[in-house]
């Protein structure tokens, strides 16, 4: 009974957070259907971990942007699979890379591609309008770093851009 | 000129923002269209952590350490005869006590508070157990070497049992191959 609880308030919860979790994967992937199917069953396999030590401190959006950077970012240094323990459609998984295929999002994902994980984190929480504050808590920095980190890519985005 | 750039620094941000703006829009209405109720999630029991799994190959480790160490001390007798043997001991010692420590530090990584990845990227070099590690370290290695050198063993071979002037010249033989290996 306890466990059926449990699964469908993380499942209420996923519900809420899915787009979240699709914008990580787009971000540090290389967009391709079966490696976003890959990281969204690893986000999810410790998301669900990770539920029972979620208590509600801080924002559930915020949790799991934690959590999907730390899966996203050790996926991205050990480039393997963890075992799958979910199972789910390919379809979202291929409107997920039809959509990043429109000409102007690909140059948007050239030039964040070029970025390392850690200026990654920040540039999503950035075009997501996370507040500086928040993107703070998120990161475990100070506020004053997050504008300062902000700075930098900006300025590295610029010369990207420009050296294109 | 700072002005400029900032300027030029905002524009190439807003433009990014605005096309964003747009792809954020469609990925939410993809998540809208995702069908949840496949997900079979593992049963709680059946659910080790990577945390956990962590722990449990550190403190494995540290206690293999551990043993290792107190297996030589205490069978130090059979295997030193001479200023080699002991330096010899002591460095596998060293490093043993050092891989120890080590494994101690990083499960106490895991349990800490904001033991997230973003916070170990930007992970101040300020720690205190930065200092404390070496510290530790050389604090091991010394209680086992006054272990080799003190401790006297049962009818054995051991150095605490020959005269004062023979122990204080292998010390300074140790210290001599010790100069040299540096």
């Amino acid at each position: 009974m306890k466990q059926n609880t449990e699964h469908i308030a993380f499942l209420e919860m996923l519900r809420r957070c899915d787009s979240t979790i699709f914008k990580v994967c787009l971000m540090f992937t290389d967009r391709d259907p079966e490696n976003i199917k890959n990281m969204y069953q690893d986000i999810v396999c410790t998301l669900w971990e990770s539920w029972p030590s979620f208590k509600g401190q801080s924002k559930e959006n915020t949790w799991v942007y934690r959590v999907a950077f730390n899966t996203a970012v050790s996926q991205v240094r050990r480039r393997s699979i963890s075992p799958m323990f979910t199972q789910l459609d390919d379809d979202t998984y291929n409107n997920l890379a039809e959509e990043s295929q429109n000409s102007i999002i690909e140059r948007l994902y050239e030039l964040i591609d070029r970025l390392s994980p850690d200026e990654k984190t920040i540039i999503l929480l950035y075009l997501d309008r996370v507040p500086a504050r928040e993107m703070g808590t998120t990161l475990g920095i100070s506020e004053a770093a997050v504008n300062h980190r902000i700075e930098r890519i900006k300025n590295k985005l610029k010369y990207l851009n420009e050296n294109d | 000129m700072k002005m400029i750039e900032r300027k030029e620094n905002e524009d190439i941000l807003e433009e990014l923002m605005t096309v964003w703006q747009q792809h954020s829009e469609n990925i939410e209405q993809i998540a809208q269209h995702h069908d949840l109720t496949n997900i079979r999630l593992a049963p709680r029991p059946l659910v080790f952590s990577s945390r956990r799994r962590s722990v449990l190959s550190y403190l494995t480790v540290t206690l293999i350490c551990i043993a290792a160490i107190a297996g030589m001390v205490i069978l130090r007798r059979q295997y030193v005869y001479d200023t080699f043997d002991l330096v010899f001991f002591l460095l596998l010692c060293l490093a043993l006590a050092f891989t120890a420590i080590q494994n101690l530090y990083r499960i106490y990584s895991v349990h800490r508070q904001y033991a997230s990845l973003p916070k170990t990227y930007f992970y101040k070099p300020t720690s205190p157990l930065r200092y404390a590690i070496p510290r530790a370290t050389v604090f091991a290695s010394v209680v086992v070497l006054f272990l080799f050198i003190v401790v006297p063993v049962q009818n054995g071979r051991s150095m605490s049992l020959t005269p004062l002037s023979q122990r204080s010249e292998a010390i300074t033989n140790v210290s001599f191959v010790l100069s040299h290996i540096k």
